[in-house]
């Protein structure tokens, strides 16, 4: 360092220096050590058959072979997250964009639906699950049983162990959960989009739903990219609502026939159910390829949001 | 203040990089075999079973005062994992007591000490042979040993029997035909299967009813035979044609929702009699009906072990050789006794001492005594939630039972290596 | 007539003014109130989630299974969080044990769970903003070699997700022996990518000129950073400190991970215990109680800090 600035005064700028360097040291040393060199050692890990008692031994890409070859409950983890993270962005994006034009004002009615909309994303995920997973109960007395006896089914429904129903709910618990949080955002963006706009619309005798569809959606889009990216991102980290509430037998994850399977709770189940850490290391580079290529596609939408 | 910072920034790293070096595995002093000790034992279950090894080891602290043995509690849910993880990574408590045959899996990684070098082989005679049996691994190492039993029952609202003119039913035929008689008698909920639902322990009972078995003696899978294959298709029948419901709902909740029979753990009559008033009078219990080829259910129960890491594994092997005194069981009953949970001792002597609803104790040592364990062979208990996933699409009709043993079969020769 | 464009403090106190004539803006109302009705009716099954929570807490124990279910408690009682009828030494069988009667071989029980999340939950707030905050300050402000490619590395940090860490991070904690410790929980948490990516973002609104005075005034780094910067951080540490206090109260699968004993369970983790594949539905009282109580907090937090949630959402998403 010394070297490369000794033309200028050496003592004054070392000092100057070492105090910056010295004040970003322990960022950047619980940085490296918590994610840079884990990422770096997880992707070593997975070309390794690492058990956690025995060193790791390198085996090439036998894992990434089992893991798309040979690997059936991984592949219905794949196509399960799949499902779920389509239903569930696709919904809860155009229920939030709902909830943002109807309750955008400041009025009173308008903030307490906001804050009643909002309620989940503050809401411990657990309670939730938790809360989730009692009105799925499958004896009679169950609220989700309840109603539908209302409705004339007499016959409980045994919700949580029918496979057919298991994405659905799981899509069900994210919507419901998730709508608030995409609705404060595509309020913010709805509110920045200058009125004027709108007037000369209305003067050139436009109909509301021609206003929609030619100020409100183009503004909107780059405030949607960013609902949809972070969305994806989230959904496709599903863990606790599997966990808890498709926990139908002891020492088991995903549900009856693994139709609540889902990626992260798979490299749970793999890593530390069965403590194959080289395998469960595959899988999570597996998911890192996929939400780093979500990412890099919200980054450049992001910058065409800043020219915004 | 700057030199503070950078000195603790060095500390950090240093730590960091100390974290990042591969461990290598030590070997575990061994302190005194008869000096003080300080005992974590961590045990698979509720706070109910807590409370009752708790006494135990209260018990034992009296008579050895420098031994201490503190019970912890872990879940059925997480459990194996985290014992799993405890005997890798060679942190974690003294004693551990989970399914009866997860100390095989731990063991063979190395996790646990092997009971025969402190004589454990002295309760051999005491414990139900099959249930000891179960609890070894199959080259003979003793990792765990029986610390409790539970069986699978039938339990049965008399008053809708009766309704349907019907007695409980003895054989695989008798139960369908009952059922069929139940629907008759306008019973919307004639049948339901709590413990093992859709799971490998349900399917446990018709396998070895039918005259099956999960691995032949040797641990050589055992799935594809004409028994297991008629065993999975009347479990099939159960479900498909006679509509036992998919759901995981708890036996005494059955019950009490208008189910005529169930087939579930013994410990559901304790549970009915403390929290379902309204049944009084309105429930009975037997053993579970005979397959074609013996009247086998399913024995439950826990096994306990010491870690390989453990300072203290001369004490705790005399500590898990106390659990079987008399003096020991007696006093967990006493503390089983007040709550609505069963607590069964290891030895089938001692079965009848403890607390059971008026009728059941009967069927509880009948059961025990046709009965068979969860197998003991290496690599059981990382296959069986796969098994139950092969078992659970035959049920849900997604293959047929012969595609399903077989895939079962092949998943538990993988795990075995 | 010109309507607010500032982004940022907007969210729930948006103000957007309409022109129009007053019938014509009464019959829009009537309209959009018609169009809103599958709204309200979708703002109703929001809350009943949390009301069959609530109710069923207050619910007896023999109320729970009770079937048909009450959708108002007939007979409200607090046992769910302590049944005197019941204790460890008498166990009345017609009662079962209340939240705080369960975990027996915790001392303090529950309230230990609570102890643990909201210790952790502080330290790793507090910690974190000031670990973040320096590194935001040097990289924003101070010319050194290497910052440019450092705050490369944060911002692709952000993209990867923190699952893919978990193997390697649990094997450092075992080889640490900080498996069931608090600096386990607290020590891998304080390192946020996302924290020094806002904070150097709003620093860079932030006038060099005020800093460059302080220097000229002869004050160290240190003091600047403590005297000058995060004074004028404050309203985006406000942000930040809400989105870390939330994401740590919650925190599960890492918690669930590194927790061996009873004892170094926080909420989340004490909670899913008791939900366990065993327990039937007479639980539900207990187990509602403590979903109950871990929720409170979070919720009573944001009502009263609601301005700083929306805001602080608004401008980390809009500004990402």
């Amino acid at each position: 360092m010394a070297t490369v600035t000794g033309r200028r005064r050496p003592a004054t700028w070392l000092r100057r220096h070492a105090v910056s360097y010295v004040m970003l040291l322990p960022f950047v040393a619980l940085f490296a050590g918590f994610l840079v060199w884990p990422l770096a050692n997880s992707l070593y890990l997975s070309f390794t058959n690492f058990d956690g008692v025995n060193p790791p031994r390198l085996t090439g890409l036998e894992n990434f072979r089992r893991l798309f070859l040979d690997d059936e409950r991984f592949r219905h983890a794949l196509s399960n997250t799949a499902t779920y993270v389509v239903a569930t962005v696709v919904l809860g994006t155009l229920l939030s964009l709902g909830l943002a034009l109807a309750f955008r004002g400041p009025s009173w009615p308008h903030r307490i639906m906001r804050t009643i909309f909002f309620l989940p994303s503050v809401t411990s995920t657990i309670a939730i699950m938790l809360i989730w997973k009692w009105i799925f109960d499958p004896n009679d007395f169950g609220l989700a049983n309840t109603v539908i006896q209302w409705f004339g089914h007499s016959k409980p429904v045994a919700w949580l162990a029918t496979p057919g129903l298991s994405v659905p709910i799981l899509v069900l618990m994210a919507v419901w959960g998730g709508m608030g949080y995409g609705m404060v955002i595509f309020v913010a963006g709805l509110n920045s989009i200058p009125e004027e706009y709108y007037e000369a619309a209305r003067i050139d005798g436009a109909s509301a739903w021609q206003q929609f569809r030619r100020i409100t959606l183009p503004l909107l889009r780059p405030v949607t990219t960013y609902v949809v990216v972070t969305s994806l991102i989230g959904a496709f980290q599903i863990f606790e609502a599997v966990y808890i509430v498709f926990r139908t037998n002891a020492n088991t994850i995903g549900g009856v026939l693994d139709s609540g399977l889902m990626i992260v709770p798979y490299l749970y189940d793999i890593g530390f159910t069965h403590f194959q850490l080289g395998y469960a290391s595959a899988i999570a580079w597996v998911l890192f390829v996929i939400i780093f290529a979500i990412s890099l596609v919200n980054l450049r939408i992001g910058r065409a949001f800043k020219e915004l | 203040m700057r030199r503070t910072l950078t000195a603790a920034c060095i500390a950090l790293l240093s730590v960091l990089g100390a974290g990042c070096a591969t461990s290598g595995t030590s070997q575990t002093k061994q302190a005194g075999t008869s000096g003080p000790a300080n005992i974590t034992y961590w045990s698979t279950g509720g706070d109910d079973d807590t409370r009752i090894f708790q006494k135990a080891a209260d018990l034992y602290h009296q008579s050895h005062p420098s031994v201490t043995i503190k019970v912890q509690t872990l879940t059925w849910d997480d459990s194996y994992a985290k014992l799993l993880a405890a005997s890798t990574s060679r942190t974690g408590p003294d004693v551990v007591s989970g399914g009866l045959t997860w100390m095989i899996q731990f063991g063979r990684r190395g996790g646990m000490v092997d009971l025969r070098k402190y004589g454990i082989e002295s309760l051999k005679s005491q414990a139900h042979p099959q249930m000891w049996k179960s609890a070894s691994s199959p080259d003979g190492s003793v990792y765990g040993v029986p610390l409790d039993m539970s069986t699978e029952l039938l339990y049965y609202r008399t008053d809708l029997l009766d309704k349907a003119g019907i007695t409980p039913p003895k054989t695989w035929d008798e139960l369908t035909a009952a059922i069929t008689k139940l629907k008759a008698a306008g019973v919307k909920k004639p049948f339901n299967i709590d413990w093992g639902n859709l799971d490998w322990i349900g399917y446990f009972n018709f396998l070895y009813q039918a005259g099956g078995s999960f691995y032949t003696p040797d641990c050589k899978p055992a799935l594809n035979t004409p028994q297991a294959k008629q065993a999975l298709n009347f479990w099939i029948s159960l479900y498909r044609k006679y509509g036992a419901p998919t759901a995981n709902i708890t036996g005494e909740n059955a019950l009490d929702t208008g189910t005529a029979m169930t087939i579930t753990g013994n410990w559901i009559g304790n549970t009915i009699q403390a929290s379902k008033p309204k049944l009084k009078g309105k429930w009975a219990v037997t053993t579970l009906p005979a397959g074609p080829a013996s009247p086998a259910a399913f024995i439950g129960g826990r096994s306990i072990g010491i870690t390989s890491y453990s300072k203290h594994a001369a004490q705790s092997a005399d500590f898990i050789k106390f659990l079987y005194t008399d003096q020991a069981i007696n006093a967990m009953i006493t503390v089983a006794k007040g709550r609505a949970v069963p607590y069964i001792p290891p030895r089938p002597d001692a079965v009848s001492r403890a607390d059971f609803p008026p009728g059941e104790e009967a069927a509880v040592a009948q059961s025990l005594k046709t009965g068979m364990p969860a197998p003991g062979c290496p690599g059981w208990d990382e296959a069986a939630p796969n098994v139950a996933k092969q078992l659970q699409s035959a049920i849900l009709g997604k293959t047929d039972a012969t595609t399903a043993l077989t895939q079962a079969a092949k998943i538990m020769q993988d795990n075995a290596a | 007539m010109a309507a607010p464009t500032v982004i940022s403090p907007v969210g729930v106190d948006a103000v957007t003014v309409r022109a129009g004539s007053r019938s014509a803006r009464r019959r829009q109302r009537g309209k959009a109130h018609l169009l809103r009705l599958p709204f309200y009716f979708l703002a109703f099954t929001m809350i009943v989630p949390f009301y069959w929570m609530v109710i069923t807490v207050f619910k007896p124990y023999q109320e729970i299974t009770r079937q048909p279910p009450s959708f108002v408690p007939a007979h409200p009682r607090l046992t769910s969080f302590n049944d005197p009828a019941w204790t460890p030494a008498h166990p009345d069988p017609a009662h079962t044990n209340g939240l705080f009667q369960r975990f027996p071989q915790v001392s303090l029980g529950f309230w230990r769970f609570l102890g643990n999340s909201l210790l952790i939950t502080t330290s790793i707030t507090v910690l974190s903003l000031l670990v973040c905050s320096l590194a935001g300050y040097v990289i924003a402000k101070h010319r050194i070699p290497g910052r440019r490619f450092i705050f490369l590395v944060i911002i692709a940090s952000m993209m990867v997700p923190w699952q893919t860490t978990l193997i390697p991070n649990y094997v450092i904690m075992r080889n640490l022996g900080w498996l069931n410790t608090y600096q386990g929980y607290i020590v891998p948490a304080l390192a946020k990518a996302f924290v020094v990516f806002f904070l150097v973002q709003y620093l860079h609104s932030i006038p060099d000129e005020l800093i460059q005075a302080a220097r000229v005034d002869g004050a160290g780094e240190w003091r600047i950073w403590w005297k000058i910067v995060l004074p004028l951080l404050r309203p985006a540490l406000a942000a930040m400190s809400i989105f870390v206090v939330l994401a740590e109260w919650n925190n599960f699968l890492w918690p669930l991970i590194i927790v061996q004993s009873d004892s170094m369970a926080n909420v989340p983790v004490a909670l899913a215990r008791m939900n366990s594949y065993y327990v039937g539905a007479q639980a539900e009282g207990a187990i509602m109680a403590g979903a109950l109580l871990a929720s409170l907090p979070t919720i009573v937090f944001f009502l009263m800090f609601q301005r700083h949630f929306t805001r602080g959402i608004v401008l980390s998403g809009l500004k990402g």
